[in-house]
């Protein structure tokens, strides 16, 4: 970690001027955004999508790629029934690795639907304490799914104000399966990040009834 | 709908454990169990021996099977189809693909409105798993229907006909009120019997 630091310092300090505004926030303080940058990801740099800095490029494609053909043949093969079959096949297919590799591969989450024995459904999600996540490996996934989510959500608008029946059935079906990884997602996250709060004010309660406890023996 | 898991930090149960563990499996790991998940649920629909506990497995109903097999069986009988044009073909698939589907739709929501009470995906699942015998005849038909007269190829046909609708025919039957048993039943053995059909025709 330390090194990358070094390394990126080094990289700023060269050129006089900045070759692209979007890149370098301030010329003043180079190190200062070498420090932000590993911590937090800025959704507008460009190089935030860059494949070569990816800890999982393959599964960052994927992330797309399923996406992509499903909206893909959505157009090319508009009112005929195979759009109606080759949506329902890759959304089917993207949900399924979405849930099961790109989710945990490229953020380190995963949820499940649980159905118990009473019937009712309840959500649980599993997130790995120490995890750590490549900002581009991030930012490819919850670009992917936020914008295929609405990009559907979008069709489905368009379809349901123009009454085309089969279309909008299409745009429903795969709405509906992007908006659940979406959904699932981000209450993970969410929870994720409760927990780790939670841990860190159980540590921070250990620390500070040890030091009390210590004070006070004295 | 309570959708939040509150448990503290220290305490992790062993199932969650496991399934944090599954976190860090390679992709093969993951395909593997979903492969054998998909072959149980098969096991317990198909072969009515293996249920000890009324249909409850029934309840972690998934959409992977019935897609699977729906498109193995669309494209058996797309490929087995007269080539003389590739549009043909085509309609095949699409036929099969869209009735089972809507097949399955409309038998779920004749048993519901019949007073079922029945999830809708699971009974879906159900129809769709029980599409498999109907997959193995399309299957043996593809391969060696040529070679046999037509009345040799009706026995594979009806013995999985027979197959598919009493594994289904079980659960459906149980889920409705008793009185309405047969009219929830009917449209069952409709819906594996025009597969079938259709798959020795083709």
């Amino acid at each position: 970690m330390e090194e990358d630091l070094h390394f990126k310092i080094q990289m700023q300090e060269m050129p006089t001027s900045p070759p692209n505004p979007l890149i370098q926030t301030s010329n003043d303080e180079p190190t200062k955004l070498s420090v932000t940058s590993t911590s937090e990801s800025i959704p507008l740099q460009t190089s935030n999508y860059d494949l070569n800095r990816a800890a999982h490029p393959k599964a960052c494609i994927f992330t797309f790629l399923f996406k992509g053909l499903a909206l893909l043949f959505y157009f090319i093969c508009k009112d005929s029934i195979w759009s109606f079959i080759l949506v329902i096949i890759f959304s089917a297919f993207d949900f399924w690795t979405v849930k099961n590799i790109t989710g945990r591969l490229l953020v380190g989450l995963k949820w499940e639907n649980v159905i118990l024995d009473d019937g009712t459904s309840k959500w649980e999600f599993y997130s790995l304490q120490n995890k750590q996540v490549n900002a581009v490996d991030k930012t490819f996934f919850w670009t992917a799914q936020l914008g295929f989510t609405l990009a559907w959500a979008f069709f489905t608008f368009i379809n349901l104000l123009s009454f085309t029946l089969m279309n909008f059935v299409i745009d429903i079906i795969g709405l509906s399966l992007c908006w659940t990884n979406l959904f699932g997602y981000y209450k993970c996250n969410g929870d994720h990040k409760k927990k780790m709060k939670d841990l860190q004010g159980d540590i921070t309660n250990k620390v500070v009834t040890q030091f009390v406890g210590q004070m006070m023996s004295k | 709908m309570d959708y939040t898991n509150q448990r503290p930090p220290q305490n992790y149960s062993q199932m969650d454990d496991q399934k944090t563990q599954d976190l860090e499996e390679s992709v093969s790991e993951t395909i593997m169990r979903d492969l054998k998940m998909i072959a149980y649920k098969l096991k317990y629909v198909l072969i009515p021996k293996e249920q000890e506990d009324n249909g409850k497995e029934l309840r972690n109903w998934d959409l992977w099977g019935p897609l699977i097999f729906c498109l193995v069986l669309a494209m058996t009988l797309s490929f087995k189809a007269e080539s003389t044009t590739t549009s043909t073909k085509s309609d095949v698939f699409a036929i099969i693909f869209v009735l089972i589907w809507v097949g399955a739709f409309i038998v779920t929501l004749n048993a519901q409105l019949l007073g079922g009470k029945v999830s809708f995906f699971q009974s879906v699942c159900l129809l769709g798993y029980c599409v498999f015998p109907i997959n193995i005849e399309a299957i043996i038909i593809a391969f060696f229907g040529s070679y046999l007269p037509f009345l040799v190829k009706l026995i594979p046909v009806f013995l999985c006909f027979a197959w598919s609708a009493y594994s289904s025919v079980g659960f459906m039957a149980s889920l409705v009120p008793p009185h309405k048993k047969k009219l929830a039943v009917y449209p069952v053995f409709l819906f594996y019997l025009f597969l079938s059909w259709f798959s020795l025709i083709v």
